[in-house]
């Protein structure tokens, strides 16, 4: 039989490995800081996205073709993004970055989306019972967009034992609702190589 | 079980091997066994409860017996694609992909392999390991994680499951070159119906393809499904799909694995091997009626889960065999350090600890159905209510579901229900039971946790019975009569054995001794047991124990106890190892015995000295490993008598 000493030892060292990880650990690293944990679709990913084409797009000749024809600046409206790729991958979070950066720049207007103005029409509806007559906003009013934004994620993986190479491309355009036209066309690809943990 | 006599020998011969890892195994081979003395309950017994509430359409209740039982760490696994699995019977779709996505991730992260799971798996027991899910397993995830998605009507995101199945089942299938059955036909089929409804027409029509290729490489003893040949017809001559109403049924409760032991008696140890079993519950609906507005459709099997599983077992049977055997052998060195460290009577201790730890692996994903069944009704676009209506195998209607749906034009609708077994077709737990945590925590003076004493004594009244698995005495003690041995050999042995007292049920008191040589003369060293068996010795139902330097305590006996009651040997096969008389002087006296010889497993010889003058019919027995050499065990019976008392207290 073990003796006392034994199963104290035994005890003990059960306890001291089950005891590591007391209390949750949080430290904060920069917006900007590269982690990669999983290989899959990540933050770092989806701004190198918006970085991309937030620059292509302000610098396309379109706006400054659209000013030139109709001496307004462009309306854009996001239609749709979509995902074809392996992951469910949030689109939202670089389309928000190129809306901001496009009213930002105060050479594009941007407009809601299908999903957004169904708030604000059923605002006006609501305004035109209940708000005063100065401050009730008519129906009819809203700005058409000139340019809609749409866009796809694609993926490629080519996979073998634990290692797979997963490439990225994101292509967004914008066209014309007028003649449908692509006036713009931005693109980013990405390739990452993910190896999994033989050991754990 | 050509395997365990194999590996029995393996073991006498590799223990010599063996002996050389003889330090760190004993400490970590020892704590071990002793620390991960298991409950009594494996998985598939412990599960039950939840499958009969979900049998009962009482989800929530079924939820709640799924959270009880508390699977963590090695069975994280099984908690998620459970809970996942419930979440979508209710409808809770988004909530069951949750789950779903986090038993994606837990069976990577189990991808790669841990050492200390994979030492652990060959010093205790296969449970130890964390369940990465089986193949089959993982690819019926995407299938029921994209069904969540259709029936949210979010085909983009249903798509997105068929890509990551593609990837997935492509690298099991590098894995598992020869395994036909691992093609994930049903997620391929119902993959090209994704494809066809985002859009894809070209994908589509290659994963039907491949899917009918798939049920042709499984092979499942179903055929093709009909509607999916009529699909890629269709598709190749550009026709678009059809507006209609696609219903899944959940049919039946999936697979499960039961556990096998086999036990053998070899010298004087005694060796357990325990191999996980399949088990095929019965499938209740035979065929679904969809109907509405009076047209109808009849549904196909568009997959066999429980060939699945069988197969899935019959390809990881030998790896699990070969596991167990060396296991053996890990724990046949760890007696033998037992042993020489702690004298005989620790090494006799070891050795029931590690039958006791011994248990398969009965881990699977039981709540997966035991086929799927999908009826497709073409409807025009529109509002519509449906009835799905099952049906037995005699024509008999177990039930139906009343459902209404909205479909878009020139787009599917997907719907699916469940129909588990009736309560009495799953198999309930037999008398399972985890022991009370108290009960596998060490006493504080340092001795051995209550539970396992239980265990330690139904295994110890196995030998004590049955001597190397046989007894050979022509008749067995009577009521009253008692039997003391001693042992001229270096082993804890059988000091005494007495048939206290017969009661009129038929139950009987038995009471076991056991000494180590060392202690013969000093009373209060002896391990005494007293325990009540069930008529003929059949079950163990009650025991006394009185351990070296403890208190006499009633110990816990459950259902399931390691004791096996002795077996019989023929008249004729007795009288054919008789090999003559031979006089024999024992502590009890002379005799004229009957010499009987026996070879054990092959891996040596036992020899018996029969006589009708003494109880139990026994004077002297040994046995020895080669013919002509010394014996490993040796008892002579040293006196014996009447009026046995009990001397615990027992009644």
């Amino acid at each position: 039989m073990l003796s006392k000493r034994n199963w104290a030892l035994i005890l003990v060292s059960a306890a001291a490995l089950t005891l590591g990880g007391c209390g949750t650990e949080v430290k904060r690293i920069d917006v900007g800081e590269v982690k990669d944990l999983s290989g899959n679709w990540n933050d770092t990913d989806s701004r190198l996205v918006s970085e991309e084409m937030i620059r292509d797009s302000l610098s396309g000749g379109w706006i400054t073709r659209h000013e030139q024809k109709s001496k307004k600046t462009p309306a854009v409206i996001v239609q749709s993004v979509r995902n074809l790729s392996h992951e469910h991958i949030n689109t939202r979070t670089f389309i928000s970055d190129l809306e901001r950066a496009f009213v930002n720049s105060g050479r594009v207007d941007v407009v809601a989306s299908k999903e957004e103005r169904e708030d604000i029409r059923n605002e006006r509806v609501d305004q035109d019972t209940n708000a005063t007559e100065e401050s009730r906003k008519a129906a009819g009013k809203e700005a058409g967009a000139d340019y809609s934004l749409q866009g796809t994620i694609n993926t490629i993986i080519d996979a073998s034992g634990k290692e797979q190479i997963k490439f990225y491309q994101i292509d967004l355009t914008l066209i014309s609702i007028v003649d449908n036209r692509k006036v713009w066309t931005g693109q980013k690809k990405l390739k990452k190589d993910v190896t999994g943990a033989t050991f754990r | 079980m050509g395997n365990v006599i194999s590996g029995i020998k393996g073991i006498q011969a590799l223990i010599k091997i063996g002996n050389g890892f003889r330090r760190w195994f004993f400490g970590f081979a020892a704590i071990s066994m002793v620390l991960a003395l298991p409950g009594c309950a494996t998985y598939s017994a412990s599960i039950g409860q939840m499958e009969t509430a979900a049998a009962n359409r009482d989800l929530d209740g079924a939820v709640k017996d799924l959270d009880s039982l508390k699977l963590t760490g090695a069975d994280e696994t099984l908690h998620f694609l459970n809970k996942a699995t419930l979440l979508r019977l209710q409808g809770n779709y988004s909530e069951s992909n949750k789950y779903f996505d986090h038993a994606k991730g837990v069976m990577e992260k189990y991808n790669a392999i841990s050492v200390t799971e994979q030492a652990g798996s060959v010093v205790v027991n296969d449970t130890l390991k964390a369940y990465e899910g089986l193949p089959h397993e993982q690819l019926m995830v995407y299938a029921f994680e994209a069904l969540n998605y259709l029936q949210s009507d979010n085909i983009e995101d249903a798509a997105v499951e068929a890509r990551q199945f593609d990837v997935k089942q492509h690298l099991i299938a590098e894995k598992n070159v020869k395994a036909k059955y691992l093609s994930g036909s049903f997620v391929r089929y119902l993959n090209s119906m994704i494809y066809e409804g985002a859009g894809e027409k070209d994908e589509a029509r290659i994963e039907m393809e491949k899917a009918i290729a798939s049920y042709k490489a499984q092979n499942s003893g179903f055929p093709v499904p009909h509607a999916l040949t009529e699909d890629l017809k269709r598709i190749e001559s550009g026709k678009p799909a059809p507006t209609e109403t696609v219903f899944v049924l959940h049919n039946g409760l999936g697979p499960t694995l039961k556990e096998f032991i086999a036990r053998v008696a070899s010298g004087s140890n005694l060796y357990s091997l325990a191999l996980p079993k399949f088990e095929r519950r019965h499938v209740p609906v035979s065929r679904v009626v969809l109907s509405s507005e009076g047209t109808t459709a009849t549904s196909e099997i568009v997959e066999n889960v429980n060939d699945l599983a069988e197969q899935s077992l019959k390809d990881r049977l030998p790896a699990i065999t070969a596991r167990a055997i060396a296991r053996l052998v890990a724990k046949g060195v760890a007696v033998n350090e037992a042993k020489k460290k702690g004298g005989d009577f620790a090494g006799f201790v070891a050795n029931i600890a590690t039958n006791v730890s011994e248990r398969a692996d009965t881990r699977s994903w039981t709540l997966l159905p035991g086929n799927i069944l999908m009826a497709r009704l073409p409807l025009p676009a529109g509002k519509h209510k449906l009835t799905a209506t099952y049906y037995s195998a005699s024509g008999n209607v177990l039930g139906s579901h009343d459902f209404e749906v909205v479909i878009k034009p020139g787009r599917k609708t997907f719907a699916s229900d469940y129909f588990l077994n009736s309560s009495d077709n799953i198999r309930v737990a037999e008398g399972a039971e985890t022991p009370a945590a108290p009960a596998n925590v060490a006493p504080a003076g340092g001795g051995v946790p209550v539970a396992a004493i239980g265990q330690y004594a139904s295994v110890a009244f196995t030998y004590a019975f049955s001597a190397g698995g046989y007894w050979l005495g022509s008749k067995d003690l009577e009521p009253g009569e008692w039997t003391k041995w001693t042992s001229s050999t270096g082993q804890a042995y059988v000091a005494e054995k007495a048939f206290l007292k017969k009661e009129e049920n038929g139950n009987e008191w038995w009471r076991i001794v056991f000494n180590t040589k060392e202690k013969e003369k000093d009373a209060s060293k002896q391990l005494i047991f007293e325990a009540l068996f069930a008529p003929q010795r059949a079950r163990l139902l009650r025991l006394r124990a009185q351990f070296p330097g403890q208190e006499t305590g009633e110990i816990p006996v459950t259902e399931q106890q390691y004791y096996f009651p002795p077996s019989k040997l023929t008249r004729e096969s007795i009288e054919g190892a008789v090999v003559g008389k031979e006089s024999v002087q024992v502590g009890a006296g002379q005799f004229n015995a009957s010499k009987a010889v026996y070879s054990v497993m092959g891996a040596g010889v036992s020899e018996w000295w029969l006589t009708d003058k003494v109880p139990g019919g026994v004077a002297k027995y040994l046995f020895k490993a080669k013919k002509d050499g010394a014996p490993a065990l040796e008892m002579e019976l040293d006196s014996y008598g009447k009026n046995a008392k009990s001397v615990l207290g027992s009644f």
